[in-house]
């Protein structure tokens, strides 16, 4: 991928198409998405296999996330430019365009859309009225002049405030979390976790107060309504995880005793 | 040519009885860490000998899942035990039917494990002579 600035006073605009640049043996390539619906998310999220097998006293996890991404990437690419074809003038004049596309190269589409992570702020700052969650992600290029190297860009301080969750919100995302299946027998067989998204997406709507950071075709996205509404489904999840289980960063300091 | 046997997927919140299993596993594991933590202290330097004393510790036998929601249903009870008072509409028929698995399973646990009358420690076994924490004759086995 082509370099990436990070910029906090720009807004993440979820109406536009995203513009993904990527690069591959010193060209680069510019491939255009329209707007991720809830329903691409949801076969995403669906697709993801997180799998757990016991081996004596180890315990050895796999997760399979290449394949949700190459068929997410497949599922919203517009168009892609600069890729040279033999036989026709432009990649999209041929059929199944998409899947000629380099697997590389959908793949790489796929990470760069499904980037949303939790942002660690320098200072904890305790909000009176419930949790604050802060992401960043590369969302889209920057400003895309024509003939020019495009650069990705990166926005951080995406906040989204939340009211503080009922035991009983607590309750429903505990037990999503730990629904699996067992495939191949109770003893040896492998433990298959259907995932918490949806019930992330859903607990966000009902605890998401305000967000900063956002807009909708130039305008800030605010009211809880629009922001249940236009909210980004991945970054929903990602930010709902952080209420839920947060990661932790917590360390003590041990005073090393003298020899 | 024989087909080979298809194997279903287990749901593991259906299945009451890897549940209980699972959780007596936790609870014999956590009592089988707790013998062993002083020596295992004692060894702090002897990673051989902590890993000898480490393997001597009982090994989960079922699929990892199995545990994940042993936990939580631990926590539940453990919630409920608190004073925590869920609506039926909160509270689901797996969560019921983990909880009532949870109670068998500890059921299992103390009437293998009695405690002691006089300090109330976990004993070994039923028949143990002597109490490992107090020392208390225990006349033929304990609680």
């Amino acid at each position: 991928m082509p370099d990436t600035n990070s910029n906090s006073e720009v807004l993440l605009d979820l109406a536009q198409p995203r513009v993904v640049a990527i690069e591959d043996r010193g060209r680069q390539y510019v491939l255009k998405c329209r707007r991720i619906e809830p329903a691409d998310w949801l076969l995403f999220f669906n697709a993801i296999t997180v799998t757990s097998e016991s081996n004596g006293r180890e315990v050895i996890n796999v997760t399979d996330i290449d394949s949700p991404r190459v068929a997410l990437a497949e599922a919203v690419l517009m168009d892609a430019m600069g890729y040279k074809v033999d036989g026709a003038e432009r990649i999209t004049d041929l059929p199944s365009w998409r899947s000629r596309l380099p697997i590389a190269h959908r793949r790489k589409l796929g990470e760069v859309l499904s980037d949303a992570r939790p942002e660690s702020s320098d200072e904890l700052v305790i909000s009176g009225v419930g949790e604050v969650i802060s992401l960043s992600s590369t969302w889209t290029a920057a400003d895309v002049v024509p003939g020019e190297r495009i650069t990705m860009q990166r926005i951080s301080g995406l906040r989204h405030n939340f009211e503080a969750p009922s035991e009983a919100q607590y309750r429903r995302y505990q037990r999503a979390a730990n629904r699996v299946k067992i495939v191949g027998g109770s003893r040896s067989g492998k433990t298959v976790y259907m995932g918490a998204h949806a019930a992330l997406a859903e607990l966000y709507d009902e605890l998401i107060v305000s967000v900063a950071g956002y807009s909708v075709n130039g305008s800030p996205l605010s009211g809880r309504d629009a922001i249940a509404a236009q909210m980004d489904m991945h970054h929903k999840v990602m930010a709902a995880q952080q209420v839920f289980l947060p990661q932790s960063n917590v360390t003590t300091s041990i005073e090393e005793e003298a020899e | 040519m024989q087909a080979a046997p298809v194997q279903s997927a287990i749901d593991v919140e259906r299945d009451t009885v890897g549940l209980q299993l699972a959780v007596r596993e936790l609870f014999e594991e956590t009592f089988a860490e707790e013998s062993v933590r002083a020596t295992l202290e004692q060894l702090a330097d002897d990673a051989e000998a902590r890993e000898r004393v480490m393997a001597e510790l009982p090994q989960r036998t079922l699929s990892p899942g199995y545990y994940g929601r042993g936990a939580y249903l631990l926590e539940l009870d453990a919630a409920i035990g608190a004073g925590v008072q869920y609506s039926a509409q909160i509270l689901t028929r797996s969560d019921v039917m983990g909880l009532l698995a949870i109670k068998r399973a500890r059921a299992e646990f103390e009437r293998d494990h009695p405690g002691c009358p006089r300090c109330g420690a976990r004993q070994d076994n039923r028949f143990t002579p002597k109490c490992r924490r107090c020392q208390l004759q225990l006349m033929g086995g304990a609680n």
